[in-house]
């Protein structure tokens, strides 16, 4: 994008010619010596030994962005300047020249080498879709192994809208120390939809992007590209997109309702929350739904806990993991020993 | 099907057609090159793949 349709993204998701994009989009790099003056420029990959070529751009234009702007910018997509949020650090690391114009793409990075199972593009799930015959599509944002309250979280949100399919759809990248590989993830995802679900209605795939942890923003960009690959409904629960304390547990959500241009989007969100299993009635529920419990009346492990519980070979109780998505996960932490 | 945003078809920007794919890879061997920073790599994937249909540029 052109810093001015940037700078519009940034302030009300719309670009100069009044187009919906809800975050900026830019090409920002360093040093643009190489390529001043020049009409095609093709574009290395940073991400893949070599740099191959990821796509070719025809240049419209190569402006300076001033520190104001990008302070502008960072305000309004991240909620924050705050040097320590992990996006803003990101976004700011970056160069002061955005290079703009239309570009062509030759490949999908190491996204779809890497995870060759698992990587889509939406053209291909929306393929997938209409050979499913789905008609209401519920999808769902996840980075980890999936327990039963995840399981729960779609089922409910399936029952509501009454979807005909779950579209998991996981963000590929690098590992952060102590991410199970997404291998195992993906065996341990698929796994509770062949035992849990009924049959086909659960595709597992993923995406290849740099996380903004952008809170509602990134929400509302969530929303975007869902639509795109087809999912009528797209599941939205607590601090979702989010990091640290940065943002309301449920601001992700009420921006579509305050804040997004009507009718930019056609995807619905299923609002939801936290879920676990309540001891009291024996089943998974929806916090918000329980309002008379207390934090002992759910079966609660935090991440750390369920780690170290897999990495010594203890399966979590029954009402947290399913046995056999525990088993695919302990077997990966036997491997570390 | 529900609509891609803000037209009838999504406009994926990988290059599908393989004699067109082929020429730009060859022509890209020549041109002046940069770098570009993991999230603007990422942006390209997105666009290549129809998620940020219809957004064109970068």
């Amino acid at each position: 994008m052109t810093v001015g349709d940037a700078l519009g993204c940034a302030e009300h998701m719309k670009m100069s010619d009044g187009s919906f994009f809800p975050v900026p989009i830019l090409c920002l790099l360093e040093d643009v010596e190489e390529i001043r003056g020049k009409q095609r420029v093709a574009l290395r990959d940073p991400n893949v030994d070599g740099n191959p070529v990821l796509a070719v751009i025809d240049v419209n234009a190569i402006e300076e962005v001033s520190d104001a702007e990008m302070k502008r910018m960072t305000e309004k997509v991240y909620g924050t300047t705050d040097e320590e949020h992990p996006g803003v650090a990101a976004f700011l690391s970056q160069g002061r020249y955005a290079l703009s114009g239309p570009i062509k793409v030759l490949n999908f990075s190491y996204f779809q080498t890497d995870f060759p199972d698992t990587f889509r593009t939406a053209v291909e799930i929306r393929n997938e879709i209409v050979e499913h015959g789905w008609r209401t599509i519920v999808s769902f944002q996840t980075r980890n192994p999936m327990h039963r309250a995840h399981e729960e979280l779609c089922k409910m949100a399936m029952d509501a809208v009454k979807a005909d399919g779950v579209v998991v759809h996981m963000l590929l990248g690098k590992l952060k120390p102590g991410d199970i590989p997404a291998p195992v993830r993906d065996a341990a995802i698929r796994k509770m939809a062949e035992l849990y679900f009924p049959p086909n209605s659960v595709m597992v795939t993923g995406y290849g992007f740099d996380m903004l942890y952008a809170g509602p923003r990134e929400a509302v960009l969530h929303a975007y590209f869902r639509q795109n690959m087809g999912s009528t409904h797209f599941i939205i629960g607590r601090d979702h997109a989010g990091v640290g304390d940065y943002y309301g547990a449920f601001d992700a959500q009420t921006i579509f309702d305050e804040e997004v241009p009507e009718g930019a989007l056609d995807i619905q969100i299923f609002k939801a929350d936290h879920t676990a299993y309540s001891k009291k009635l024996n089943k998974v529920v929806m916090m918000r739904d329980a309002p008379d419990h207390s934090k002992e009346d759910f079966v609660l492990l935090s991440g750390t806990k369920v780690r170290e519980m897999l990495g010594n070979g203890i399966a979590p109780p029954p009402e947290f993991s399913r046995p056999e998505v525990a088993e695919i996960l302990m077997a990966y932490y036997k491997t570390l020993t | 099907m529900i609509k891609p945003i803000g037209s009838d078809t999504l406009q994926p920007l990988f290059v599908y057609d393989t004699g067109e794919h082929q020429a730009l890879r060859r022509e890209a061997e020549s041109l002046p090159s940069v770098v570009i920073s993991s999230q603007a790599a990422g942006n390209a994937v997105m666009m290549g793949g129809g998620y940020f249909s219809p957004l064109k540029v970068s």
